[in-house]
């Protein structure tokens, strides 16, 4: 594969949290030493639940955040101390879609200026008429019409707000994206518009996508990689079949094994996780897992376990001390197929999906 | 301290009937009739004459779940709320509300009937734990209020019954912890304390409004897991209210689907997932992306819900379906289908009623 277009090495972000003139404040490791890299063109899904750095770390890699320490590169650039002018460059190249589509547009700006923003400033020779038929073209683009340049946010449903800001994102033209929660915050039906929305352009305009979520299937569904979060370190990367079928560390089995699937019958044998997230603030030694683990054996308690290859496939790693063992040992729990769907049903689907995609229905003329 | 809407504020009568005459009382009881039966509500909001719930209707059984899923703004809330008497005073229109609760008539238009249910018999929970829990009281001192609130008890006994409840829902040192604030807690453990209130007087049923939705996937199947066994032991009836069809095949007996107001299919969990017939529920269930199998494109719902000015007569969800033709603009006829399964649609079932032209 060529040169990844974006590299992170050891990344750390540490947040001090109290403290006074007498008081030494407490540090709260919302990132402890990730190194990542995305390859151009792909899709990587950072995925963990609320408090892992998730969303610290897609923030650093926008320098929105500065990281305390560690280098990171753009297309081979250094980028971790960029200033002024080469900073801007980078923010043309890189672009960040927010979570919530309520909180991320200014309500006092409407469609046309929120989307026409980026272009002014990153492309500040184009004339107003150029610009305002630049924004056409973006708002046309993620669906939505021209005609809506002159609305203000609070006129559009959550889906739509999440296509402006889509469309905001574009204006600049960037090579990269990063998505924190893209759409964890749509009701699924819109949902699945923007995660079609999302796949269309990175195929149109050859994006690469870095998605932050905590929904696993959605990241299944959008993801080339993913990469395993938890208490601000990567436990778990790996190509996204791999680790849905290969899971390898005891936290991403776990993980898996608690999302309830929708199918009627389908039992699954849980791994059970006790209690909850510990404190960045207040870590575990050794494997920071360590104290939820079902697995967990002395040594983890002391020695912190690195990323290291697994023996499924190139690029899988995980960092625990006895991946290989606790996989020999414990199997991937039983789950027993759901009953599936009638036969009818499965045609109802599949027509529906052909009216969808514009097939003419018409009544029986006998039922 | 009447901060807490649910429970908080209300309780039932634990001392009365122990947990085995309640046992009892709820297996006799769903032999013949359903612990709740909503036969029809409909009701609206300020000027607009439309209603947003339109002939809703559903039943629910002791010691079974009923799920009602949909997106956001369907009414699957406002449904709950106002049979638990906790809409705003004069903001609802109630127009239709034929309702019956262990057989009996319920009345929504007597508030003080339904202050006498909600709490003890009826008890519900709500999403967001920590502006459902009085941020400026103990816990302890929160969960004693809904006991003391039904029941003739002293302080001594309601905080006896409050550290049992925190037990009960798996909080460890619940002593300790009955002194917390809620600040102090996570949301998993507040969401237990939210039970535990709900639980506090043993209520026959049991409303979760999206109980899990702000909690992480391993905590979320931690509180299933918990409603589930306290359901099992008490054997009260669940109305569970989500957008998430995962946790409904998990927990559901019936199912209810929901869409702008109207509950456009209902039946059995296992007719729902394997043989839906609205195509709403079958572009909902298209929508989803998959956990197994080939990851291809998502066949969706197109459009967005309509909102009150712009609902359409008859099949309010004729705007978005891609079968839609003229005679939906007639209010569908409510299909029976066997076992309980019923779908509102023109054309169901749509393969023996529809072809590709």
């Amino acid at each position: 594969m060529s040169e990844p277009i974006l590299k992170a090495t050891n990344l750390s972000r540490h947040f001090k949290v109290g403290g006074s003139l007498f008081r030494k404040p407490k540090i709260l490791r919302a990132v402890e030493d990730v190194s990542l890299t995305v390859q151009q063109g792909e899709t990587l899904a950072i995925v963990g639940e609320s408090g892992c750095g998730k969303s610290t770390l897609a923030r650093m890699l926008m320098r929105l955040i500065e990281p305390t320490s560690g280098q990171m590169t753009f297309e081979g650039r250094q980028i971790d101390l960029a200033q002024g002018r080469a900073l801007t460059e980078l923010r043309r190249d890189m672009q960040f879609i927010f979570q919530d589509p309520f909180s991320s547009l200014n309500p006092r700006m409407t469609v046309g200026r929120l989307v026409g923003e980026p272009i002014e400033t990153h492309a500040p020779q184009l004339s107003a008429r150029e610009r305002r038929a630049k924004v056409a073209e973006l708002l046309a683009q993620v669906g939505l019409r021209p005609e809506h340049a002159d609305r203000y946010p609070h006129e559009f449903s959550g889906g739509q707000r999440q296509r402006i800001g889509i469309a905001r994102a574009l204006a600049s033209g960037p090579k990269l994206i990063i998505g924190d929660e893209p759409v964890s915050a749509l009701d699924v039906s819109v949902q699945a518009q923007v995660i079609n929305l999302l796949a269309d352009l990175r195929d149109r305009l050859g994006l690469t996508l870095v998605v932050i979520a905590h929904d696993l299937a959605v990241i299944r569904h959008m993801s080339d990689r993913v990469a395993v979060m938890y208490l601000g370190s990567v436990v778990e990367e790996g190509g996204t079949d791999d680790i849905f079928a290969r899971p390898r560390h005891p936290y991403t089995r776990a993980l898996l094994s608690a999302i309830p699937v929708a199918e009627y019958g389908r039992t699954r044998q849980q791994i059970p996780l006790e209690g909850e997230m510990p404190s960045p603030l207040d870590p575990p030694s050794g494997c920071r897992f360590h104290t939820r683990c079902p697995f967990a054996r002395d040594a983890c308690k002391t020695e912190a376990p690195v990323l290291r290859a697994t023996d499924t496939a190139p690029g899988h790693r995980a960092a625990c001390h006895f991946f290989e063992e606790i996989a020999a040992e414990n199997p991937p729990p039983p789950a027993t197929e759901g009953s599936g769907r009638t036969d009818a049903a499965r045609a109802r689907f599949a027509l529906y999906a052909d009216a969808i995609a514009g097939t003419e229905t018409r009544p029986r003329a006998e039922t | 301290m009447k901060r807490g809407l649910d429970g908080g504020e209300e309780a039932c009568s634990f001392n009365q009937s122990t947990n085995g005459l309640t046992l009892a009382q709820n297996s006799l009881s769903s032999a013949s009739t359903p612990l709740l039966e909503v036969r029809a509500l409909s009701l609206g909001f300020g000027p607009s004459r439309t209603e947003l719930l339109k002939g809703v209707r559903y039943a629910v059984n002791a010691g079974q779940t009923l799920c009602i899923v949909g997106e956001s703004g369907c009414g699957k809330s406002v449904s709950s709320l106002a049979i638990m008497g906790l809409l705003p005073k004069g903001a609802a229109r109630i127009t239709e509300a034929d309702i019956r609760f262990r057989g009996e008539p319920y009345d929504l238009s007597d508030p003080a009937a339904l202050r006498r249910h909600r709490g003890a018999d009826i008890a519900i929970i709500f999403q967001e734990p920590m502006t459902s829990l009085n941020p400026a009281f103990r816990v302890g001192d929160q969960i004693a209020e809904a006991v003391t609130a039904h029941n003739d008890v002293s302080d001594a006994q309601a905080r006896d019954r409050a550290i049992e409840m925190l037990r009960r829902v798996g909080i460890p040192a619940p002593e300790a912890r009955m002194n917390e604030y809620p600040h102090q807690l996570s949301g998993g453990m507040r969401q237990r304390v939210m039970i535990a209130m709900a639980l506090a007087n043993d209520p026959a049923l049991l409303i979760a409004d999206e109980p899990t939705t702000a909690l992480d996937v391993t905590i979320q199947s931690q509180i299933l897991d918990l409603i589930r066994n306290l359901q099992a032991e008490t054997g009260m009836g669940t109305i569970m209210i989500t957008h998430d069809l995962g946790v409904v095949a998990e927990i559901a007996d019936t199912v209810a689907v929901m869409y702008a107001g109207t509950i456009v299919e209902a039946g059995p969990v296992e007719r729902i997932f394997n043989d839906p017939q609205h195509p709403y529920t079958i572009g909902l269930m298209s929508s989803m992306p998959k956990l197994t199998g080939p990851r291809e494109r998502l066949a969706t719902v197109p459009g967005t819900v309509p909102t009150t000015d712009t609902m359409p007569p008859g099949c309010r969800f004729s705007t978005r379906c891609p079968f839609a033709r003229p005679i939906c603009a007639e209010t569908p006829p409510d299909h029976a289908l066997g076992d309980g399964h019923r779908a509102l649609c023109h054309f169901a079932p749509l393969n023996q009623r529809l072809e590709r032209a």
